[in-house]
């Protein structure tokens, strides 16, 4: 028994247990994780997919093996942290005392800083739920986060037989929210770069000569997007925020993230009175027109210029032909037939389009994790216990 | 001004600063060579002058840093061509410093060709572009600054502790051989240099460290995820690993000398790969990273 705890909190257990994680870690960035089947066949082909696939290589970081490895470095900075308090005063109710053991003390701190990270990415691993929704100005939408979608709920209904138990780690409550999408800002920037040469020849020519480079065509420079949210529960206000990225709301451990925009309209054809639904970006048919067709990002909301002046845009876009379905040669790059503006008619074919009723949605994702804050402390304290104990020990020379 | 003066003038500061680069890289250049001189004739004014022209390319790289940084109207760090001139200046840099404490000159002659590389890098790198640029959404962040300026102090540190070690580790068994008593080195001091790479690392390490949780807290933040195990991220996790086994290698008894300079290096490799080689990982093997500049 002694021996395998003298093995547990040994030094050369750790290295053991790097050395393996980081061949790991370094592999997985060699493979392409949890990408599509039919993408990792291109890949590898039939053969090599299955094989990889067997040894968990397209999704390592979830392979038991992967986790075995992060539990055991677990357990060994546990056992190291006991090994090194065992015995002695924990507890130091004089300063002076905690002074005088600073570097000590600190460096337990962090390590067991590491130990409280493992519990948070623990917590976050059993109880974690995320998800996206797409919400268009003015319109309400729904989400939950259900107790039984946790990893928690899946190991409680664990059975040997007919009996579970691990049946006392009860999932937790289902929680519904609904959030309504109020407002949604689009703002742009003025940018003009250069078309910069590409070849060394050209940079050296550049270097050496005058400066002669060709300004690029699109100044629109996505500068912010803003969504005001009002948050719902059980039929009630709880929360209005204006998020943005990297300015989420937070509600209860439920975290709604700007993430993504979506833009749809009208294009309305001739006079006929009929109209097309396009969602920008996507491919869609113009009755009377052959082929497909697609929309570029519709410009609309604030463009700030470099001239310090802003100005509200008219909406406006590109339009763009597809290339058919197995033509050879330049496939893939759609053609540039002309811009659409909002309420302009644009002649393509002889049939006019004219764009019309331009909506903004904003995408946003959600996550529940009550690991976080674990995270937070526990990164909190391996830093201040880190930055003690390796700057002390710089300063004793 | 108008539109087109305000362009005029971008324009001129631009040729002007892409010049300016050059100088800087090719006082590199002569400062390396320079340093070689010395190296392998004792010529002590050699020494001097690689000495003057390093601070001299540091003193103008520093301006063009500062003139980038008003300019942009916020560090420059934000496209590749920028990482590579602050990867190479902050590196410089700490060097600079290294040297005055060390007063031994040979570290340089393996810091100055990673800096003068990443100069030339970002002046001849076949996409990179040296226009300045907004910052998108994702990065309009307060740990946008934190994040990066502490990896990369962390990055240049580690730098220079590699070419400590490295010195070191060509010097060592010369000096064992009696040879190289003319650059003032000997068996006594020549432990400092191995001293000297483990206290760089033990200063880098926590930088390092709050990069890599300062990095996370912004992407939970910004994307509501603390760890996607994205290349990048994998890579400086990777990378932090093996300083950590460094660090405890260099406090182990059988593994304190060779085997501890050895992990050095390979963590100098890793960090390399964080910086450099995961863009272009990621572009063989065909595998999406949010992090990755383009190359």
């Amino acid at each position: 028994m002694a021996k395998i705890l003298k093995a547990l909190s040994s030094i050369k257990l750790t290295f053991l247990l790097f050395g393996l994680l980081i061949l790991a870690i370094g592999l997985g960035t060699l493979f392409p994780q949890q990408g599509t089947p039919e993408e990792l066949i291109k890949t590898f082909g039939k053969a090599g997919y299955e094989r990889f696939k067997a040894l968990g290589l397209f999704d390592l970081y979830h392979t038991w093996w992967f986790m075995l490895l992060g539990f055991a470095l677990f357990v060994n900075l546990s056992f190291c942290a006991w090994e090194r308090l065992k015995g002695r005063q924990v507890l130091v109710y004089s300063w002076n005392e905690l002074k005088r053991q600073r570097l000590r003390y600190s460096s337990i701190a962090f390590h067991m800083g590491f130990i409280l990270c493992f519990i948070g990415l623990l917590i976050s691993f059993l109880l974690a739920q995320e998800g996206e929704v797409t919400v268009y100005t003015g319109k309400q939408a729904q989400i939950s986060i259900k107790g039984e979608d946790t990893k928690l709920a899946k190991l409680a209904s664990w059975k040997i037989g007919s009996l579970e138990p691990l049946a006392f780690l009860k999932p937790m409550r289902n929680m519904v929210l609904g959030l309504r999408l109020e407002r949604f800002e689009t703002e742009y920037e003025w940018h003009q770069g250069v078309k910069y040469p590409r070849s060394v020849k050209g940079k050296l020519a550049l270097a050496m000569g005058p400066m002669t480079v060709d300004k690029e065509a699109d100044p629109y420079f996505p500068r912010d997007w803003r969504s005001t949210l009002a948050l719902y529960n059980d039929g009630k206000l709880v929360k209005r925020k204006t998020i943005e990225v990297n300015d989420p709301v937070h509600y209860r451990s439920i975290t709604f993230y700007q993430a993504s925009h979506e833009q749809k309209l009208d294009l309305l054809i001739g006079e006929t009175g009929k109209r097309v639904a396009v969602l920008s970006g996507e491919p869609f048919e113009v009755p009377g027109l052959p082929g497909k067709f697609k929309t570029g990002t519709v410009y609309l909301g604030i463009l700030y210029k470099r001239d310090k002046t802003r100005e509200e845009l008219t909406p406006r876009t590109t339009l763009f032909s597809l290339p058919k379905e197995g033509e050879k040669g330049d496939l893939g790059r759609p053609e540039k037939l002309g811009e659409l503006v909002e309420g302009r008619p644009l002649k393509i074919q002889g049939l006019t389009l004219t764009m019309a009723n331009v909506q903004e949605g904003s995408g946003l994702s959600y996550r529940y994790d009550p690991g976080v804050p674990v995270l937070w402390v526990a990164t909190s304290i391996i830093l201040v216990g880190m930055t003690i104990r390796v700057y002390g020990l710089l300063g004793k020379g | 001004m108008n539109l087109a003066e305000i362009q005029s003038r971008e324009l001129f500061l631009l040729s002007l600063e892409i010049r300016l680069f050059w100088v800087a890289a090719g006082l590199y250049l002569l400062s390396f060579l320079l340093y070689l001189r010395y190296a392998l004739s004792l010529g002590k004014g050699a020494e001097r002058v690689a000495r003057v022209t390093l601070h001299l390319g540091a003193a103008l790289h520093t301006g063009l840093i500062l003139l980038r940084a008003w300019e942009g109207g916020r560090p420059p760090y934000q496209t590749l061509y920028e990482a590579l001139s602050w990867f190479a200046w902050s590196a410089v840099m700490v060097y600079i410093y290294v040297e005055r404490r060390l007063r031994v000159s040979f570290p340089a002659l393996f810091m100055l060709p990673i800096a003068i590389g990443a100069c030339l890098y970002a002046l001849l790198g076949p996409r990179l572009d040296p226009s300045i640029k907004p910052l998108p959404p994702s990065l309009q962040s307060n740990w946008y600054i934190f994040h990066v300026a502490t990896a990369f102090a962390s990055y240049a540190i580690f730098i220079v502790s590699f070419a400590v070690e490295a010195s070191y580790l060509v010097l060592n068994p010369r000096i064992k051989k009696g040879k190289l008593q003319g650059y003032g080195l000997n068996r006594s001091n020549i432990g400092g240099f191995h001293r000297v790479a483990h206290r760089l690392v033990l200063f880098g390490y926590p930088l390092l460290t709050f990069g890599l949780f300062s990095g996370a807290m912004w992407a939970n933040q910004a994307w509501g995820r603390y760890w996607g195990w994205d290349p990048k991220e994998t890579w400086s996790l990777l990378t932090w690993m093996v300083y950590s086994l460094y660090l405890h290698a260099r406090v182990t008894p059988k593994w304190s000398e060779g085997r501890a300079s050895a992990v050095n290096i390979v963590g100098f490799v890793a960090m390399m790969m964080t910086f450099l080689g995961v863009n272009w990982l990621t572009k063989l093997l065909g595998i999406f990273s949010l992090h990755v500049y383009p190359v």
